[in-house]
């Protein structure tokens, strides 16, 4: 019994330090936390106390749109994402960012002119890169993703990702021996790639 | 009786031109250019021997986010017993938005399209030659659809309402499609539920008519192989049908009774496109008591830039 009582006094001092702990916690570290649990609404209303014209809001705007792309409100994300770049028209993070809940749309042409802007203004940026890369795929642009896919290699040349696209590029183009090649590569760079394994093994 | 022989089907194929805002990036907006032809006899006819369709399409899309077509064609059909060769105008301007809402993952398009047609059948009394009461009409059409995401599953509810010399023609269309073999084949149905006929040109008020159109999808790194065969096939009846995807416009009097299609696509570069297609269409002269026969080709090329 006295084993009991002790330990239900430590359970709430437990929880008393956890809330107190919490109370405490900047809304950021709230919100960082609530993400990792999963819980991208609540991770959202966490930011609710930051200004929208302080130091931070930028940088607010922008999780926001994160966390709206993640509970799947792609409409709020990009409406979040457009507002980071009126704010900041310099704003790589914001132009790269956008690109995702196109993807998730399937707005593939949207993707695509989003990834060429934030390449404007950065080129060889390996994500901007990337991306326009899987949004021509999408739009079964072959000649372009194997475009992009080439600057891939070119400037990330230990990159096996880079590799895949520009191998689905030149499979999908026909040319099984550059395709061949360019599997091959992936291969070096990341053994256990069954993409490539497959398509080697098919096309010996 | 014999003004019913003047009125046409009419082939209208989309064309497209625009002057739009400033864009954030010279991609955003992609342009088609289609010239199309259409070639057809009629077969068991009173009334008509040959069929001949020249047109033009223009198209322009902003992302994906909407865009506008604009087309014209001339139709000439020869005619039988001395009558009067039928010359029309068809005239068609589309536009759509295109919306992505997240309770409804997929893409909803609003639609709304106008066809204009003229002839020379205008003579406005049965008692003279080339009359037809269906020789003029400003056709306007409207379609709400909806894609999913993964481009799976389709459906749409179009209405159309054609106003002709004394009635008023009114057409509903729900359509549903759906891909099935990994995506490589497609099944669409359209029903076409019209009203508002007249009962001396049509035999009845009001038709329904069901059209299948099932499509194969290739994958050939070769130019010669299609990239798509689509096999079309309508039954029960129809008069005055639109149809929202070939943006045709029927102002033929006589009874539709089905068709059979067949239509290959191939993708001869990743700018050009070329679409032929064949098939029957059935009809029914129905005050002569005479079913005839279209047969006709199609065929556009499609530049995209």
């Amino acid at each position: 019994m006295k084993h009991l009582s002790l330990l239900a006094a430590l359970t709430v001092a437990l929880m008393l330090s956890t809330t107190v702990a919490r109370a405490d916690a900047s809304p950021w570290a709230n919100s960082y936390q609530l993400e990792a649990a999963g819980k991208y609404a609540d991770a959202l209303a966490a930011l609710d106390s930051i200004p929208l014209n302080g130091p931070d809001a930028e940088f607010k705007t922008l999780r926001s749109a994160w966390l709206y792309y993640l509970q799947g409100s792609y409409n709020e994300s990009i409406r979040e994402y457009r507002l980071a770049i009126e704010r900041n028209s310099q704003s790589l993070d914001a132009r790269l960012g956008i690109i995702l809940p196109y993807f998730a749309q399937k707005r593939w042409r949207e993707a695509e002119q989003s990834a060429r802007t934030a390449l404007d203004f950065s080129p060889n940026n390996y994500i901007g890169l990337l991306r326009l890369t899987i949004a021509q795929e999408a739009e079964h642009d072959w000649k372009g993703m194997e475009k992009s896919a080439t600057t891939l290699t070119t400037v990330y040349p230990s990159d096996a990702t880079a590799y895949v696209y520009l191998a689905r590029a030149q499979a999908w183009l026909g040319n099984s021996s550059q395709a061949a090649a360019a599997y091959s590569a992936v291969l070096v760079r990341y053994p256990s790639d069954l993409e490539a394994k497959t398509y080697l093994s098919k096309n010996k | 009786m014999k003004h019913s022989r003047s009125c046409i089907k009419t082939l209208l194929f989309g064309l497209g031109f625009i002057a739009l805002p400033t864009l954030a990036h010279a991609d955003a907006w992609s342009f088609t250019a289609t010239p199309n032809t259409t070639q057809g006899t009629y077969s068991s006819s009173q009334q008509r021997s040959t069929f001949a369709d020249y047109g033009i399409g223009i198209s322009a899309d902003y992302l994906d986010q909407g865009g506008i077509q604009v087309s014209y064609s001339n139709t000439l059909i020869g005619e039988t017993s001395g009558l009067t060769n039928i010359n029309q105008n068809n005239y068609m301007v589309s536009g759509h938005l295109n919306f992505h809402p997240d309770a409804l993952p997929g893409q909803v398009t609003v639609r709304l399209d106008d066809y204009v047609i003229d002839n020379n059948y205008q003579n406005t009394s049965i008692q003279q030659p080339n009359y037809d009461p269906t020789s003029r009409s400003n056709v306007v059409a409207t379609q709400i659809s909806w894609l999913n995401n993964d481009k799976t599953l389709y459906a749409d509810l179009g209405y159309a309402n054609s106003p002709y010399q004394g009635f008023t023609v009114q057409q509903y269309t729900p359509t549903f499609g759906f891909a099935f073999d990994q995506a490589y084949d497609w099944l669409q149905l359209r029903g076409y539920m019209i009203s508002g006929l007249q009962a001396s040109t049509a035999g009845k008020t009001s038709t329904n008519a069901l059209e299948t159109k099932w499509t194969h999808f290739f994958v050939s790194q070769s130019a010669w192989v299609p990239s798509s065969v689509t096999v079309g096939i309508t039954l029960g009846e129809q008069d005055y049908a639109v149809n929202m995807d070939a943006q045709q416009v029927a102002n033929l009097a006589d009874l539709s009774q089905g068709a059979d299609t067949i239509g290959l696509n191939w993708n001869l570069s990743k700018s050009t496109k070329l679409f032929v297609l064949g098939g029957q269409s059935r009809f029914r002269y129905v005050a002569g008591a005479n079913d005839y026969q279209l047969n006709f080709g199609y065929a556009g090329l499609t530049y995209a830039w």
